[in-house]
């Protein structure tokens, strides 16, 4: 595209030939190729008053044969201007000095040659960045936690001033990656500290905050196209810069409502789970992905799950081995969502559907015959990234049932333990029979529901013994009308009273609620919003 | 915790215990609380001394055993089950052994509540003594017979189960000497001639000791400790002690394991601590063989196995042997590393632990 491109700049080339990309995005890019190319300059905290290092005073010294009187003007300007920045970078320096001479040549009537100019910038970007060793050690025992002991900051810091040793301080951030590395190495070898992947990189962001971008120009669009590493430094700025979404009205995803939808329609399953991508681009076009997923019910549970695809809603039928879509799923470890995959790749096998569908504006199909979606890398990440999330939701739904038959086992073999070791103890205590449904409830950790009834009094107890909140729906149907039912909805129905409850009950909690009935009346419990496993009604 | 005259009420006691920790978990069962056991931790670092009764007792640590899992209500389980087959054993007299409380629990119908070892219901009737506070022997719980011996100059009467026997040690038993009952509290001491109380370790020195007359020569009452005394075997030499006022000494190997034997006859074992009270007898000596004798008479000696260091190690933790001459002992042994049977003496002659060993010990330890 490059060699081919009318356009002289760079900037130019961008907003020329990509849709969507105006003056700033192209600003954006270039700031961003300028720091891959060019390199940020590092900016350093000028000289305080209490500090040795004088800018004013090295400045002046460098300046010679322009009057004294100008010389001291020129460098009291100079080292104004710098010590009005917090940080000042070398270029940053060249622009003050080139503006202060200006400034200076108007008043006295003296030139500031190039040769002067250099060696007042000279003068002053040593005296600035004299002490960078303690600027170094402020950014970095910024950066890093506080439980870094202070001799390792130093060290730190004092092997990173090396690295920026005479010249512009122009780094890039790879640059910086190895100064970092090495001096994180070197300190690790000797001052018996650690660095870790976090620190450093903390360290790296600091210095990379804390370094300008530079202001030269990027180099035209020939150039760029005559070096490759230059022509990659803009691809990998272009690829870093945010380029607004794609426009996805063109699309038309089936929506993730609609494929869970689509999928209970036609499989009779225990659990379905759908997910929809946002939109993303290959090779300038938008498409969405989305997934779903139905296991369990009546799914043959023997042999590989069935794959079923979609491109812009239409059923890909043959070459199914030859699909990115295929491979993706081979490539997931379907072992981490707990279906089985023997060998730890390949379909996995299970009860279950696995559905995708690509919706894209141009489709990038193997083929004329429009049979199998060919591998396109930002196409099977989406895919991968689609399927992933509905198989989470299937991970949590099978870890929760497994969970669930756990508590299952061990509720059985407590009720079978449990009742005989009450008939046990009321034959050797002589006492009378037990009800244990109540200590059952607290061993599992069960919400327990009971009822209380006395002198047209009737309470209704929910005890929560598990560790997190529950959302219990209560409705008691009674059979005369009760009144004072203390917030609970009252519907008649048919002469009987429909009580309706929902309170959340927090762990280890319990809650109450009270109403009175005239008559004798009869009760009949129902609670929902709790698994069955963990429900003791006893009312 | 118990006197010999009135048994029938002494059973009676030990079941009404174990009801009232039936009926404490039935209360637990009725006020819907989960029902839950607490015993103290039987472990080295849950004893500590009891300045009072001289004696190594469970500290303050406790676990509990709940219904909240299926394991822990299996126990629970078990040990209903125990107790209700022990109040059936008391009320009806009988008395079993803890081999047979395992085997009986196959015959009980519920899987769950059947022993997988004798370990466990072994432990199970620990557990259920430490609780209730009262003795396995008041259970009418016995080990399988141990099979050790007295032979000295004392007359007893024992409560046999046909009937009263009196018996002296040395004149109405054989060489092998009076066998010691599972429960000595059976037993009353008649009279004696007896100067002190010899526990030995091993059946070939106390056959050593009574050929050579030892028992007769010095007016010795030779318990037959036979290995780690069992607690029948400590009971009586508390008794020994206690009741006819012996000064008693404990004579067994030189190696790590025999100091554990005189432990548990001193300070009480860590397993049965919570009995320390009835078993130990803190004022017993240690006559030997001491790493210092190993030393002093020069005897034929085994090397440390990495074992026997171990074991010297963690008795250096243990808090009953936290006393100087132990320390200084134990030190010695690990110097050296060496290790001596009491046979060792007969390198110097049969006679020698009889004519010179003995005597002279003794001696030093101001007994004889």
């Amino acid at each position: 595209m490059l060699d081919e491109t009318d356009s002289y700049s760079i900037s130019g080339f961008l907003q020329g030939e990509f849709t969507r990309v105006g003056a700033k995005t192209a600003d954006k890019v270039i700031a961003n190729f300028n720091d891959y190319h060019y390199g940020r300059g590092m900016a350093w905290r000028p000289p305080q008053a209490h500090e040795d290092t004088d800018v004013r005073a090295a400045v002046e010294d460098a300046v010679a044969n322009k009057g004294a009187e100008a010389t001291a003007a020129f460098a009291e300007a100079v080292a104004d201007a710098i010590r009005d920045g917090e940080r000042v970078a070398h270029h940053e320096i060249v622009a003050i000095v080139d503006e202060v001479a200006e400034d200076i040549e108007a008043e006295y009537d003296t030139t500031f040659g190039a040769t002067v100019t250099e060696n007042a910038v000279e003068a002053a970007w040593s005296a600035v960045v004299a002490e960078r060793q303690s600027d170094l050690y402020g950014l970095v025992d910024d950066a890093t936690s506080t439980r870094k002991d202070d001799a390792a900051v130093e060290g730190i810091a004092s092997r990173l001033v090396d690295k920026f040793g005479d010249g512009r301080h122009r780094v890039t951030r790879k640059d910086l990656r190895d100064y970092v590395d090495r001096a994180a190495d070197m300190t690790e070898d000797h001052d018996d500290a650690t660095f870790g992947e976090t620190a450093r990189e903390n360290i790296i962001d600091a210095l990379w905050d804390a370094a300008v971008p530079v202001p030269d120009d990027p180099p035209n669009v020939s150039a760029v196209a005559d070096d490759r590493d230059t022509a990659s430094d803009l691809l990998t700025a272009m690829r870093e810069a945010d380029i607004i979404a794609p426009p996805t009205d063109c699309l038309s995803p089936i929506t993730a409502e609609l494929v869970e939808e689509g999928l209970r329609k036609e499989f009779d399953a225990d659990f379905f789970a759908a997910s929809t991508r946002d939109a993303a681009v290959h090779g300038g076009d938008p498409f969405v992905v989305e997934a779903g997923i139905a296991y369990g019910g009546a799914l043959p549970a023997e042999g590989a799950v069935d794959v079923m695809r979609f491109a812009n809603r239409v059923p890909l039928v043959y070459q199914r081995g030859a699909c990115a879509t295929t491979d993706v799923i081979k490539n997931i470890n379907w072992r981490n969502y707990n279906l089985d995959q023997p060998g730890g790749s390949g379909i996995p096998n299970g009860p279950a559907v696995i559905m995708v569908h690509v919706a894209s504006t141009n489709v990038p199909f193997t083929s004329e015959s429009k049979d199998a979606i060919a591998n396109i890398p930002e196409m099977e990440d989406e895919i991968e990234l689609a399927i992933r999330e509905a198989a989470r939701e299937l991970k949590s739904y099978l870890n929760k049932r497994r969970s669930m038959q756990q508590r299952r086992k061990k509720q059985n073999k407590l009720a079978t333990i449990l009742p005989e070791m009450a008939r046990k103890l009321t034959e050797v205590t002589g006492n009378e029979e037990l009800d244990i449904d109540d200590s059952l409830a607290r061993i599992m950790n069960n919400v327990l529901v009971e009822r209380e009834v006395e002198d047209g009094r009737v309470r209704l107890i929910v005890e929560n013994n598990d560790d997190r909140n529950a959302d219990v729906e209560l409705t008691d149907i009674v059979t005369a009308e009760p009144q004072d039912t203390n917030g609970a909805t009252v519907v008649e129905m048919d002469g009987e009273w429909f009580v309706k409850w929902s309170p959340t009950v927090g762990a280890g909690e319990r809650a109450v609620l009270e109403y009175s009935v005239t008559d004798e009346a009869e009760f009949t419990v129902s609670v929902d919003g709790v698994e069955d496993e963990k429900l003791t009604v006893n009312a | 915790m118990s006197s010999e005259s009135d048994i029938p009420q002494q059973s009676e006691t030990a079941r009404e215990r174990l009801i009232d920790l039936a009926a404490e978990f039935y209360d637990q069962f009725a006020g819907g609380e989960v029902p839950s056991m607490r015993i103290p931790t039987r472990t080295k670092s849950n004893i500590e001394y009891d300045e009072d009764k001289k004696v190594w007792v469970y500290g303050d640590r406790h676990s509990t055993r709940s219904a909240k899992s299926v394991s822990g209500a299996q126990k629970l389980l078990k040990a209903i089950y125990t107790i209700d087959f022990l109040s059936k054993q008391l009320e009806e007299d009988r008395s079993s052994t803890l081999r047979e409380l395992y085997y009986l629990s196959e015959s009980w119908d519920m899987e769950d509540a059947q022993f997988n070892d004798q370990d466990e219901s072994n432990q199970l009737v620990e557990d259920l003594e430490i609780v209730s506070e009262v003795t396995r022997e008041d259970f009418h719980m016995r080990p399988e017979e141990s099979g050790a011996t007295i032979m000295g100059p004392l007359r007893l009467r024992e409560q046999t189960r046909r009937g009263e026997r009196e018996i002296h040690c040395q004149e109405d038993v054989g060489e092998g000497g009076y066998q010691i009952p599972n429960n000595p509290d059976t037993i009353e001491f008649l009279e004696n001639d007896a100067d002190f109380v010899l526990c030995v370790e091993t059946g070939g020195m106390r056959d050593r000791l009574v050929e050579n007359g030892f028992d007769e020569e010095y007016n010795v009452i030779v318990v037959h400790l036979k290995g780690q005394p069992a607690r029948a075997t400590r009971r009586i030499t508390k008794r020994l002690h206690d009741e006819l006022d012996l000064p008693v000494t404990v004579f067994t190997d030189g190696d790590p394991w025999s100091y554990r034997i005189y432990g548990s006859v001193a300070y009480g074992s860590i397993k049965s601590a919570h009995l320390s009270e009835y078993l130990a007898t803190p004022e017993a000596e240690f006559i030997g063989i001491r790493p210092a004798d190993i030393v002093e008479y020069e005897l034929p000696t085994d090397p440390l196995s990495d074992s026997d260091i171990n074991a010297l190690e963690s008795e250096l933790e243990d808090p009953r042997f936290q006393t100087e001459f132990w320390t200084e002992q134990i030190e010695l042994q690990l110097d050296i590393g060496k290790k001596a049977e009491q046979q060792a003496l007969a390198s110097r002659g049969l006679d020698f632990v009889t004519d010179t060993y003995l005597p002279e010990r003794l001696t030093e330890m101001g007994v004889l």
